[in-house]
C-alpha cells in the first residue's frame, strides 16, 4: 500500500471509513509478492536437485556449496574433482540452458497470449516455434555460417518473426482474434513448416538428419557455457519489454480502441512486443528445439493464483517457465536412465492433455465456437 | 517491508524512464461555453457508400448533446470520427474527409496520451480478454494519469466513480461472472474514472433496466453541468428528451435536425426520419416531449 491515509485524507473523512480498494489490493499485492518468492525459491531448490541427479550423483549439499565456492564464499563441503567436473562441464550449464529456454517461452506465451487477447495463443501451437525451427534447420541444411555460432539464431528469429507477423495478420479480424480463426491459423502454419522440414529431412545426410531430429523433438542434452553465452542477451532483451509494457497489455485486454482511448499507442506496443516474443521464442527454439505448451500452461497456472494482471503474470509466468522446463528435463533424463526422453515429448505429454481441457473450458464459457 | 518497497521501486524506475517517454502536460479544462468539439464537413466513405456525409457538429463544455436516429443513421460512426477511430486512408474505396477539433487542436495533432487526459470514450459493446477483477478494471481508467496526479487521487476518482454508478459492491468479482447491466456499469465507472472534461457514450443504457438508465443519464446530466461535455449515442427518445440539453438528429449520414429537443423533437421530422408516424405529446407535469409510436 502506498500510505493513503496521508494522500487521500478528504475521501477517508467523507465516507467515514477506508476507502474499499487498498485492503484487497494489499492482500493482492502479498499474496503476488509471495508467488514470485516461491517461484524463485522454488526454482533454486530444483537446480540443486536437477545438478545433483544422474549417473554421478552429487548431494544438493555439495552442489550448493560448489556454487557458494565458485563465488567465494568457503561454506560446506565442496564435491570431490570428479563430481566438480561433472557439474561445472556437463550439468550446471544444461541447467542454465533449461531454466534459460523455459522463461523464454514462458514469457513469449503470456505476452503472446496478451498481444492476441486470447488464452490460448503460444509459440507452438500457432507455428511459432515451427516457423523459428525451419529457419534453423535451413541452416543445418544448407550448411551456412555467415555469423558464425549466430546463424542459427538469426536464421530462426528472421523465420520465428515472419511467422509471428503472418498468424498475427491473418489470424485477427476487425481488432480482435477469435479461436477457431487461431488454432486453424496455426495448423495451416505448423502443416506448411512440417513440409519444409520433411522435404529438408528427406534430402538430407544421417548425421544432419539427428540434428534435425534434435530440433522436432526438443531437448537441451546439447548444453555448452557457449550456447548459454549466446541465449542470455536474446532472453534479457526480450525480458526487457516487460517492465515499459505490463501495464499497457492489461489496457489492451480492453480492446485496441479502448486501449487507444486510455493513451497507448497501440501500433508501437504491438511491433515491440511482436519483435520481443519473436526473439525470446527463436533464441529457445535455436537452442532447444520445438518444446511446445510451456508457454500455454505456465502463464494460465498463474492466472489462476493472482489473475491476469500482466505486472505480475509476466515476470512470474517467465520464472514458471523456468521451473517447469527444468523439472521437465529432470523427467526427461531420469525416468527412463541411463537412456534419455526428448524433453518436447515430455512436455507435449503434459501439455497436451492440459490443452485439451483449456480448449473444453472454454468452448463451455462460449457455448461453442461460431 | 517488501510490500511497501515495491511500489517506492516502481516510481523510482518509471521516474527514471519518465524523460524517455515524454509525460504529457497536465490537461487544462475549458470554460463553460466554450466550443470543445467541433466536426468540419466529416465525411466517412466505406465500400463506397456513404455513412457520414458532410456532418457539421459543434459541442460547447457544459452541454449533453445526444445523438439519435434510426438503426444505421450514422450514429456510432459519428462518435467513432469524434473519438478519433476512424482513420481510414484512401484505400479499398474508401475515402473520409473533413475534420475533427478538440479543444480548437484537429485531432491528429494530439498524441493517445494526450488525448486520454482529455476526452473518454465508452464503446458499445463491453467485452474483456482476461477475467480482471472489476476494481482493477475501474482503475485501468487512472491509467493516463500515472506520474500526473497524487495515488491518493487515483483511488479516490475509482471509488467515486464505482460508488456513483453502483458497481462499489462488486469491487472484488471477476468480470465474466457480472450481469450485462452489471458489465455495463463497470465500464461507465471506468470511463468516468478517467475524469475527463469531454465524455463519449456510445449507448450506455442499452443493457440496463428503467432505474439504471436514469441513473447513468443523471451521472452524465450533472458532469455536463460541472463543465463538462457529455455526447451520447441515445435510442430511447424520451431520454434523450429529458436529459438532453441539444439533440441531434442523424438520417442516413446527414444531420436531419440539432436544437433544444422541444424544438426539434416534433412527429412530422421525427416520423419522416424514422419511417414510422409517431406522436409528440407534452409530459403532463414537466412539459418535457413524450415520444410515442403510433399504435
Amino acid at each position: 500500500m502506498t500510505a493513503p491515509d496521508t494522500t487521500a485524507p478528504e475521501r477517508v473523512g467523507v465516507d467515514g471509513g477506508p476507502p474499499p480498494g487498498p485492503g484487497g489490493r494489499a492482500a493482492h499485492r502479498l499474496r503476488a509478492v509471495l508467488l514470485l518468492a516461491g517461484l524463485g525459491t522454488g526454482l533454486v531448490a530444483v537446480s540443486l536437485v536437477a545438478a545433483g541427479a544422474g549417473a554421478y550423483p552429487v548431494p544438493a549439499g555439495q552442489v550448493a556449496s560448489s556454487v557458494l565456492h565458485a563465488v567465494g564464499l568457503e561454506v560446506g563441503t565442496p564435491p570431490d574433482r570428479i563430481g566438480r567436473t561433472v557439474l561445472w562441464d556437463v550439468r550446471f550449464p544444461r541447467v542454465v540452458l533449461a531454466v534459460m529456454v523455459g522463461a523464454a517461452l514462458g514469457a513469449a506465451g503470456a505476452m503472446m497470449q496478451g498481444i492476441f487477447g486470447n488464452p490460448l495463443a503460444e509459440p507452438g501451437v500457432i507455428g511459432v516455434s515451427s516457423g523459428a525451427a525451419v529457419g534453423a534447420i535451413t541452416v543445418v541444411f544448407t550448411g551456412l555460417t555467415v555469423f558464425g555460432h549466430w546463424t542459427i539464431i538469426a536464421a530462426s528469429f528472421v523465420f520465428g518473426l515472419a511467422t509471428t507477423l503472418f498468424v498475427y495478420v491473418f489470424a485477427r479480424s476487425r481488432g480482435r482474434t477469435e479461436v477457431v480463426t487461431l488454432l486453424l491459423t496455426g495448423i495451416a502454419v505448423n502443416a506448411v513448416a512440417g513440409a519444409a522440414i520433411g522435404l529438408m529431412t528427406n534430402f538430407s545426410q544421417d548425421a544432419e538428419i539427428q540434428t534435425i531430429t534434435f530440433w522436432q523433438l526438443g531437448s537441451v542434452s546439447t548444453a555448452t557455457w557457449s550456447k548459454v553465452a549466446a541465449i542470455a542477451p536474446c532472453l534479457l532483451a526480450g525480458l526487457a519489454v516487460i517492465p515499459l509494457h505490463a501495464r499497457r497489455l492489461d489496457l489492451l485486454a480492453l480492446g485496441e480502441g479502448p486501449a487507444r482511448h486510455l493513451g497507448v499507442d497501440v501500433e508501437r506496443m504491438r511491433l515491440v512486443l511482436i519483435c520481443a516474443l519473436a526473439l525470446l521464442t527463436s533464441a529457445a527454439v535455436a537452442f532447444a528445439g520445438i518444446v511446445a505448451f510451456v508457454g500455454l500452461v505456465v502463464p494460465h497456472i498463474i492466472r489462476m493464483v493472482t489473475g491476469p494482471g500482466h505486472r505480475v503474470l509476466l515476470p512470474a509466468s517467465a520464472l514458471g517457465g523456468g521451473l517447469l522446463l527444468l523439472a521437465a528435463d529432470l523427467l526427461a533424463r531420469t525416468v527412463a536412465a541411463p537412456a534419455e526422453i526428448p524433453l518436447g515429448v515430455v512436455t507435449a505429454a503434459l501439455g497436451g492433455p492440459f490443452f485439451f481441457y483449456l480448449l473444453h473450458r472454454t468452448r463451455a464459457k462460449q457455448g461453442g465456437w461460431s | 517491508m517488501v510490500v511497501n518497497t515495491l511500489p517506492r521501486l516502481r516510481r523510482r524506475v518509471s521516474a527514471a524512464f519518465a524523460p524517455l517517454s515524454r509525460p504529457p502536460a497536465l490537461p487544462v479544462r475549458a470554460a463553460t461555453g466554450s466550443e470543445v468539439v467541433r466536426a468540419e464537413g466529416v465525411t466517412v466513405r466505406r465500400g463506397g457508400r456513404a455513412l457520414l456525409d458532410g456532418v457539421d457538429l459543434t459541442v460547447r463544455a457544459g452541454e449533453l448533446l445526444a445523438l439519435v436516429g434510426p438503426n444505421g443513421a450514422g450514429k456510432s460512426t459519428l462518435l467513432a470520427a469524434l473519438s478519433g477511430d476512424v482513420t481510414g486512408g484512401p484505400a479499398r474505396g474508401e475515402a473520409d474527409e473533413g475534420a475533427v477539433l478538440l479543444l480548437d487542436r484537429p485531432l491528429p495533432e494530439w498524441t493517445p496520451p494526450q488525448l486520454a487526459l482529455r476526452r473518454a470514450v465508452l464503446p458499445q459493446e463491453a467485452s474483456v480478454s482476461f477475467p480482471f477483477p472489476v476494481a482493477e478494471l475501474v482503475a485501468m481508467g487512472r491509467a493516463p494519469w500515472a506520474g500526473l496526479c497524487a495515488p491518493g487521487a487515483d483511488d479516490a476518482a475509482v471509488a467515486a466513480a464505482m460508488d456513483g454508478t453502483g458497481v462499489a459492491h462488486l469491487a472484488g468479482r471477476r468480470f465474466p461472472t457480472l450481469s450485462g447491466g452489471e458489465r455495463a456499469r463497470v465500464m461507465l465507472a471506468r470511463v468516468l474514472a478517467q475524469d475527463t472534461q469531454v465524455l463519449m457514450l456510445d449507448e450506455p443504457t442499452a443493457a440496463l433496466d428503467i432505474g439504471h438508465q436514469e441513473l447513468v443519464l443523471s451521472i452524465a446530466r450533472q458532469i455536463s453541468e460541472d463543465g463538462g461535455a457529455v455526447i451520447v449515442v441515445l435510442h430511447d427518445l424520451g431520454l434523450a428528451a429529458a436529459y438532453a440539453h441539444r439533440v441531434a438528429i442523424l438520417s442516413g449520414g446527414r444531420i436531419a435536425a440539432q436544437g433544444a429537443p422541444a424544438d426539434v423533437f416534433t412527429a412530422s421530422l421525427l416520423g419522416n426520419v424514422y419511417q414510422h408516424e409517431v406522436e409528440v405529446l407534452p409530459h403532463p407535469r414537466t412539459g418535457v416531449p413524450l415520444v410515442v409510436p403510433l399504435r
